[in-house]
């Protein structure tokens, strides 16, 4: 069966594809489909299916599927959804490779749809079949070439590589790339992912020697696991941008809406780009607004950029949009200083960004250009131009062209961008840009922003983090016994003394805690401990115990604590009266110290999300919290401290002492490794975790740990 | 001599678990070989056998039993929703007499009776046919049950037991149902304990199954007058609690989690909630409002087989509506009957309700 990249040779360079639902009317998939097909002049065999007719489009045309001379690399199937199945069952018989099924009427549809999309997939299965779609545009191999979709245009050949799971996107995508000369080595339609999906696609896409940057527009992702290690090893081949949408409240919505599925949380897809190193973006025009720079410029050796602008305030903008998006305005040397002084009027700016003033010819852009290249202090060159009433785009942008392929000392390996300002009096000199691999935008901040992402690409920021297995000593005992006390009773909300149990056993702190049931028993408990004692509602259904005057702190003595446990519970039988009450928790008095939260939630596709961030009471209102995949090693996890607000104040202000930073990321890393040793944790959550000072650890006053049970 | 029977009632309207309560009683002493009859002097028709209106437990003990008698009359009188206005013409006597006749029907060759109240002590007081006044006529004697924890109860059963006595009828005891694991210590010693200084035995404390108590999802169907949409087969599933999904869907899965076996009530327009619940050990979709589901929703909770109930109301009515709702047992429902014997085999005094009715182990000869 056709699996991996090598599998991927038939779908991106079939010898032959047949079009089952080759109809003779134009404006009908299937036609139009053939006849991108036809024109795109792919070399192979091209093979209509249609019972009705003897020839469509100057092809001879088979009655069936079985009627073919032999198998097909390629099958694009364009019949009705209720024929599919008998069309596949046909191609899988024959031995064809790969099916792409254009029809909709599948999972998207729901119901029936749902059904016969499973159907499909099983029969693809037993036949060894790939199946792309269904319910997707086609697929467009540009060097092949191959147009097997239905869209009205075709487009540029360049080294993007596009998948979208809408259809309609890469429409109009396709549409809008003519115009504005962005060329593609791919573009894929992935359609409802039933077999082939965003997974498959990277990985071979990541391989392809035509591609050097892969954009993706993403709703969801299949197989979570298996989408993270994939796009660990692409992304170490070449960048990959992705726009995921449904990140929004309301997105996420209109997706589940759309797809029928869980848009997934904003948080574990950040999580997700973070570890695997992808580039994530917010817009469609910032995905090729980048696809375009990383498909064509070299990477910057730093982010010191040098600026040459015929206008003065476009020039600081783009100074402006430097601090903003992260680059450096370029000091440039003495040297080029003077070069620039001698080559350059009085008037102009010598002085980064360079001016080089309302009237500049392309031969004075030329010698500004030529200067700065060649000094070392500068790692990438934008050149603004605004077409004033002497200015001649066409030659400006030739000359810059022509600069480009000089070879100018220290030039190579600096990408240069355009900000060629205007409509019709700049669209001749962007189209010989562009057609010459030097990307151009409307305006000087988004040639920045493209620059910035390219710039802290080439310096690692979006690498994927790479971890080892971690292996703290441990206690996986004490937890199993836990665990299976829980599954027994049947219960998925653990109390606060089991939670306290299991983390105990992977090495955080607890003060001592004990369950006591009556007055005797919290008595007793206090007693044994030692005053002062803290007393806290013990109760699964009752989550904020502060809020609910369920918690009493600082008792004394016994008189204290039997008041305590009077005023406890009727406080918590007010707020819940059909909460259980198990009872209440006596706990030792502990020194304060500097309190954050530390949880796992269990995302469904993606695995264990720790969240680190300011806890205590108010965590709900600053809302601040970092999110990493598991494993965290402590080097990470003192990394995901260092992006909170938390971190200056834990590392002392104003005189007090730090904090036990490091002891909190090992606490951390330790709660990652729980995470991923017993899967049956589906949320927890530490809160409060008091840090103390440096050398003295940390230590968790409360723990909240639920569970599912193998099985269900 | 008059045959010995014991009526079952609940202390307020508020308890529940008489029937269970009957269906162990009587399964115990058929286990001990005595011929139990069953019979329910004021019923609620919430059922039609061969069109007629019945009582449903009439015609559960029926089956249970093997009682000849068909379910009109072994529940004679059903009360309906207005019956202030159904005092007979003939006063209380036209009751009584019917009640009368269809005992002595039901009765028949029996060794003993367990008889089933309506509800609670009082229903029926405005016709006559409240606990009290029927229990003095049919010279019986009165079980309690009580299904509330909270201190109350204890005075609630001890103001019953006055009522009672009011009408001269003595109190053989209470039952305690459906106490949570962590109050079953209080109930047995200090709720026993104050009991008993009234001169009330306690006479079991049965533990919480929500086996028992759980409504199926087809129950909350019918209570919340709902629509099945999908996964119809599952309708038997047990509803343990209720969740409402009204959050931000980033913290949907996380909250569904904390609990298994329910149903979560949310509306049609929050596709990514009712997702998030579909991701969790749910028994049901709640979807409020009449507003349906998109197709790709319920295909979802169909895959999963999950069934989606529509309701009318909306969330707030809905939950007030679910809230207090008990799983009946019917007839058929082997698994319930049977968990209903062994709960009160464990959990009841069944010697001293013997004691009472003279039924130890051996059988009663009938003097004619």
């Amino acid at each position: 069966m056709a699996s991996g990249p090598e599998g991927f040779e038939a779908v991106f360079r079939p010898r032959s594809v047949a079009v089952i639902g080759a109809s003779r009317e134009p404006g009908s998939v299937g036609h139009e489909t053939l006849r991108n097909i036809i024109g795109s002049g792919f070399p192979g065999m091209v093979y209509p299916v249609n019972p009705r007719a003897d020839a469509v489009l100057g092809l001879r045309c088979y009655r069936s599927v079985r009627d073919l001379p032999g198998p097909v690399d390629l099958g694009v199937v364009a019949v009705p959804a209720g024929i599919v199945l008998e069309v596949a069952e046909e191609a899988g018989e024959k031995g064809f490779r790969n099916l792409m099924v254009l029809s909709a009427g599948f999972k998207e549809a729901g119901g029936e749809g749902l059904r016969r999309e499973k159907l499909l997939v099983d029969l693809c299965r037993r036949h060894g079949m790939r199946l792309i779609g269904p319910n997707c545009l086609g697929l467009i191999s540009a060097y092949t070439p191959l147009n097997a979709s239905f869209a009205p245009v075709s487009p540029r050949k360049g080294n993007i590589a596009f998948i979208s799971q809408s259809g309609a996107l890469v429409t109009s995508v396709l549409d809008w790339s003519i115009g504005e000369e962005i060329g593609f080595s791919y573009v894929v339609s992935l359609g409802n992912c039933a077999d082939l999906n965003e997974t498959d696609f990277i990985e071979a896409l990541s391989l392809d020697p035509n591609t050097r940057v892969i954009a993706a527009y993403i709703e969801g992702v299949g197989e979570g696991g298996r989408f993270i290690r994939v796009a660990e090893e692409a992304s170490r081949r070449k960048p990959i941008l992705v726009i995921k949408s449904g990140i929004s409240e309301a997105g996420a919505r209109a997706i589940s809406s759309h797809t029928g599925s869980l848009a997934g949380s904003r948080a574990a897809y950040r999580a997700v780009f973070e570890r695997t190193g992808i580039i994530h973006v917010e817009s469609v025009e910032e995905l090729f607004d980048l696809a375009r720079l990383f498909s064509t410029q070299p990477i910057p050796r730093g982010r010191n950029l040098a600026i040459v602008t015929n206008a003065g305030g476009p020039g600081i903008i783009a100074t402006d949009a430097c601090s903003q998006y992260g680059l450096n305005l370029a000091w440039l040397s003495p040297e080029t200083i003077s070069l620039l002084r001698s080559r350059l009027p009085r008037e102009a700016s010598w002085v980064n960004p360079i001016d080089v003033l309302g009237d500049a010819t392309p031969e004075r852009y030329g010698e500004a250009l030529k200067v700065v290249l060649g000094d070392k202090g500068v790692d990438s060159l934008l050149v603004i131009c605004s077409p004033q009433a002497v200015t001649r785009p066409k030659e400006i942008a030739e000359e810059i062209v022509k600069v480009r392929g000089m070879a100018v000392d220290d030039a190579e390996g600096k990408p240069i961008v355009c900000a060629f300002m205007g409509g019709g009096a700049v669209s001749e000199a962007v189209g010989i840009l562009s057609r010459n691999g030097i990307p151009s935008y409307p305006f000087p901040e988004k040639a920045v922003k493209a620059l910035s992402y390219l710039s802290k690409y080439g310096e690692g920021v979006f690498k994927p983090r790479v971890e080892e297995p971690l292996n703290y000593r441990v206690d996986r005992e004490t937890v199993k016994t836990v665990l299976e006390r829980a599954r027994m009773e049947n219960r998925v909300n653990l109390l606060m003394v089991e939670a306290f149990q299991i983390i105990s056993a992977y090495g955080l702190k607890t003060p001592p805690s004990v369950l006591a049931q009556n007055k005797v028993q919290a008595v007793e408990a206090a007693e044994e401990m030692g005053y002062p004692v803290a007393l806290k509602v013990a109760s699964p259904q009752i989550i904020h115990k502060t809020d609910i005057g369920g918690v009493k702190l600082n008792l004394r003595d016994r008189l204290e604590v039997e008041d305590a446990f009077d005023e406890v519970l009727r406080n918590a039988s007010s707020y819940m009266p059909e909460a259980r009450i198990i009872g209440v928790i006596v706990q030792k008095m502990v020194e304060p110290g500097r309190e954050v939260i530390v949880g796992v939630h269990r995302d469904p596709q993606f695995g264990p999300l720790i969240m680190f961030g300011l806890g205590g009471i108010y965590v709900n209102v600053l809302r601040e919290a970092v999110f990493k995949l598991a494993p965290v090693s402590a080097r990470e996890a003192l990394k995901m401290i260092a992006e909170t607000k938390a971190y200056p104040i834990l590392r002392g202000v104003r005189g007090e002492a730090p904090s036990d930073i490091e002891s909190l990321a090992e606490a951390i890393s330790r709660v990652s490794q729980l995470s991923l040793d017993f899967e049956e944790i589906t949320e927890m959550d530490i809160n409060p975790l008091f840090v103390y000072e440096r050398g003295k650890g940390c230590a968790a006053l409360d723990a909240k740990i639920t569970v599912k049970h193998g099985g269900s | 001599m008059v045959l010995k029977s014991l009526m079952v009632a609940c202390v307020t309207h508020e308890s529940y678990g008489k029937t269970a309560l009957c269906i162990g009683l009587t399964g115990e002493f058929t286990r001990r070989g005595l011929r139990v009859g069953y019979f329910k002097p004021v019923g609620i028709p919430l059922a039609k056998v061969e069109g007629k209106p019945v009582d449903e437990d009439a015609v559960l003990f029926k089956e249970i039993l093997g009682l000849e008698a068909p379910p009109w009359r072994i529940a004679p009188i059903l009360l309906k929703y207005r019956y202030l206005e159904d005092t007979p013409p003939l006063g209380r006597r036209g009751f009584d007499e019917e009640i009368a006749g269809a005992y002595r029907e039901v009765s028949r060759g029996r060794d003993l009776m367990i008889l089933e109240s309506a509800r609670e002590l009082s229903l029926g007081s405005s016709t006559g046919l409240s606990v009290p006044r029927l229990a003095r006529k049919m010279s019986s004697k009165v079980l309690l049950v009580s299904s509330r924890c909270e201190d109350r109860a204890v005075d609630e059963v001890i103001n019953a037991c006055t009522s009672l006595s009011c009408k001269q009828v003595g109190l053989l005891g209470v039952v305690f149902n459906n106490i949570p694991e962590h109050l079953m210590g209080r109930v047995k010693e200090v709720f026993r304990e104050t009991l008993s200084l009234h001169g009330i035995p306690v006479l079991g404390v049965i533990p919480e199954s929500i086996a028992l108590t759980a409504p199926t999802v087809g129950e909350v169907a019918a209570a919340l007058d709902g629509e099945i949409l999908c996964s119809d087969k599952a309708s038997s599933r047990r509803v343990e609690t209720y969740m409402v999904g009204a959050m931000a869907a980033e913290a949907a899965i996380a909250y569904f989690r904390r609990a298994k076996g329910k149903a979560v009530i949310t509306s049609g327009d929050r596709p990514e909630i009712a997702l998030a619940a579909l991701e969790t050990d749910t028994s049901t979709l709640i979807l409020t409002d009449n507003i349906y589901p998109e197709e790709r929703l319920r295909a979802k909770a169909e895959e999963k087989g999950i069934p989606i109930i529509l309701v009318s109301y909306d969330a707030y009515t809905t939950v007030q509506r679910v809230r207090e709702l008990v799983g009946r047992i019917r007839a058929g429902d082997r698994h319930r009957i049977d968990l209903a014997h062994r709960l009160v085999r464990e959990n009841v005094d069944v010697e001293a309700i013997a004691d009472f009715l003279g039924a130890r182990a051996t059988r009663l000869r009938r003097e004619t």
